[in-house]
């Protein structure tokens, strides 16, 4: 049908593109726990199945905001990365599997990865992914903010998550030194950068 | 020179729908004889619940019955092995739904064709059904049949009135979206699922709406499947098992859209449907 990547480094096709086709989605999504993997020491697999489901919830969503007037805004693909995060966490589109090697975790200090690996792999993943697509989409430099390695914030977090799936776009947006919207985070609208605009 | 065909042309159709009809008549009576409570492929499929309940006589008759019908299908398929290879064993094997949907939008006259298609759809139906986890099932061939033939026919005559209602051409997303969604209405509307027996409860992500509604679950499915398969087949995994168990996955996510979608008749709606799911495949 179309071009479509199977890395996340050094890719010219379109990033946006490869993110909301399942196929290219999970290569990359897979490609990016193996580097998870390599470089935390911490084993995580992707659920198929589960991975399926958030994914088609998620396209809902984008296809819901298709028509927004800032769709082309870095904000709306901050918004959209969040919501996928949501969704991902959700479903627990990736799972961990205990290895001998998860003792790296500790010994390289990577205490969040070894504390919660499925939610620091999600995390990341979406950190990166939304990185590219600023950069591809609107040719802006965006990089996780000095929050991200804040262990307080994982765990509440963590804690806040299980009462309340969406909340982890409110927390996707603190990682990324923006305002969360702790009230509403699903509501595209009700977001700070909507305000500053109006 | 050709040689004249023995049967004249316009009753082949009418021929073949009789022999599906035979076979099915064949393969209701073999699912009888097995599903008849109390009958020994009934009790060994769940024995932990018949052994503290003393059995009734098993009607002998039952057992007859059964290898009467698996002789009726063995004969049926003896006598059309010339123009069909076998069908009976075919959901066996992984059954790969490929359907030239330029070819069958223009193909109303080709018995043959169709009637390959129905054998498909028949075989990839029953395998997907009983790997959900059903026990037996039975699904009437000449209807799948007779809802391919109803839907070539709609497009033939659409196409010879000019209606861009049923695009013949096959040339954008659209068509194709368009063509599947009516296919899979046409199927659904003639009910060639009959029944499904489940002995335990199929898998969560399979769930009621199969048991429910096999027929709106199962060619709904299969016209989603045919539809990537056409439109973007790099994206869909090579093994057809493992499509169709993708699309089920799908098709999870948004029961309760396509429900409603059923519910209010909407081709088009349903054609937008499945373009939206394939465009993020």
């Amino acid at each position: 049908m179309s071009e479509r990547c199977t890395t996340m480094e050094g890719r010219g096709p379109n990033m946006w593109q490869a993110a909301t086709r399942l196929s290219s989605f999970s290569e990359l999504l897979r490609e990016h726990c193996r580097a998870i993997r390599s470089g935390f020491g911490v084993s995580v697999e992707v659920q198929d199945r589960a991975l399926t489901a958030a994914f088609f919830a998620w396209a809902q969503i984008v296809e819901h905001h298709g028509a927004d007037p800032r769709r082309n805004t870095p904000d709306y693909f901050q918004f959209l990365v969040g919501a996928l995060l949501a969704q991902l966490l959700a479903a627990r589109a990736i799972d961990t599997v205990p290895r001998i090697e998860d003792d790296r975790a500790a010994e390289g200090g990577r205490a969040i990865a070894r504390w919660w690996p499925a939610g620091f792999a999600l995390t990341t993943f979406c950190v990166e992914l939304v990185r590219k697509v600023i950069a591809q989409e609107c040719g802006e430099i965006v990089a996780a903010s000095d929050k991200f390695g804040d262990i307080k914030l994982w765990q509440s977090f963590r804690e806040n998550l299980s009462e309340e799936p969406s909340i982890a776009i409110a927390y996707f947006d603190a990682f990324m030194g923006l305002a969360p919207n702790w009230r509403n985070p699903s509501f595209f609208r009700e977001r700070a950068a909507a305000h500053r605009k109006a | 020179m050709e040689a004249k065909p023995l049967i004249p042309r316009h009753i082949g159709p009418d021929l073949n729908q009789i022999h599906l009809a035979l076979v099915d008549c064949a393969r209701q009576l073999r699912y009888t004889a097995r599903n008849v409570p109390g009958t020994d492929s009934v009790a060994t499929e769940t024995p932990h619940r018949q052994s503290s309940i003393p059995r009734p006589p098993l009607p002998r008759f039952l057992g007859s019955f059964g290898h009467l019908a698996d002789s009726l299908l063995e004969t049926a398929e003896a006598y059309a092995g010339h123009a069909i290879p076998p069908l009976q064993d075919h959901w066996k094997l992984p059954v790969e739904i490929d359907i030239d949907a330029e070819s069958l939008s223009h193909c109303a006259d080709d018995t043959k064709r169709i009637r390959s298609y129905s054998a498909v759809y028949y075989a990839a139906a029953k395998r997907f059904i009983l790997r959900a986890g059903a026990a037996d099932v039975l699904i009437f061939e000449h209807r799948i049949n007779e809802g391919f033939i109803e839907f070539c026919e709609a497009c033939r005559s659409a196409s010879s009135a000019g209606e861009p209602a049923v695009a013949p051409h096959m040339t954008t997303e659209s068509d194709v979206c368009q063509m599947f969604a009516r296919l899979c209405l046409s199927l659904i509307d003639k009910h060639p699922i009959r029944s499904a027996r489940f002995v335990e409860l199929p898998d969560v992500l399979a769930p009621w709406w199969l048991i429910a509604e096999p027929n709106a679950y199962v060619f709904l499915l299969l016209g989603l499947l045919g539809c990537a398969r056409r439109l973007c087949p790099g994206s869909l995994p090579a093994d057809p098992d493992r499509a169709l168990s993708l699309m089920a996955d799908i098709l999870g996510t948004r029961e309760s859209k396509f429900r409603a979608l059923l519910r209010e008749r909407a081709p088009q709606a349903l054609e937008q449907e499945f373009a939206s799911i394939v465009k993020f495949l």
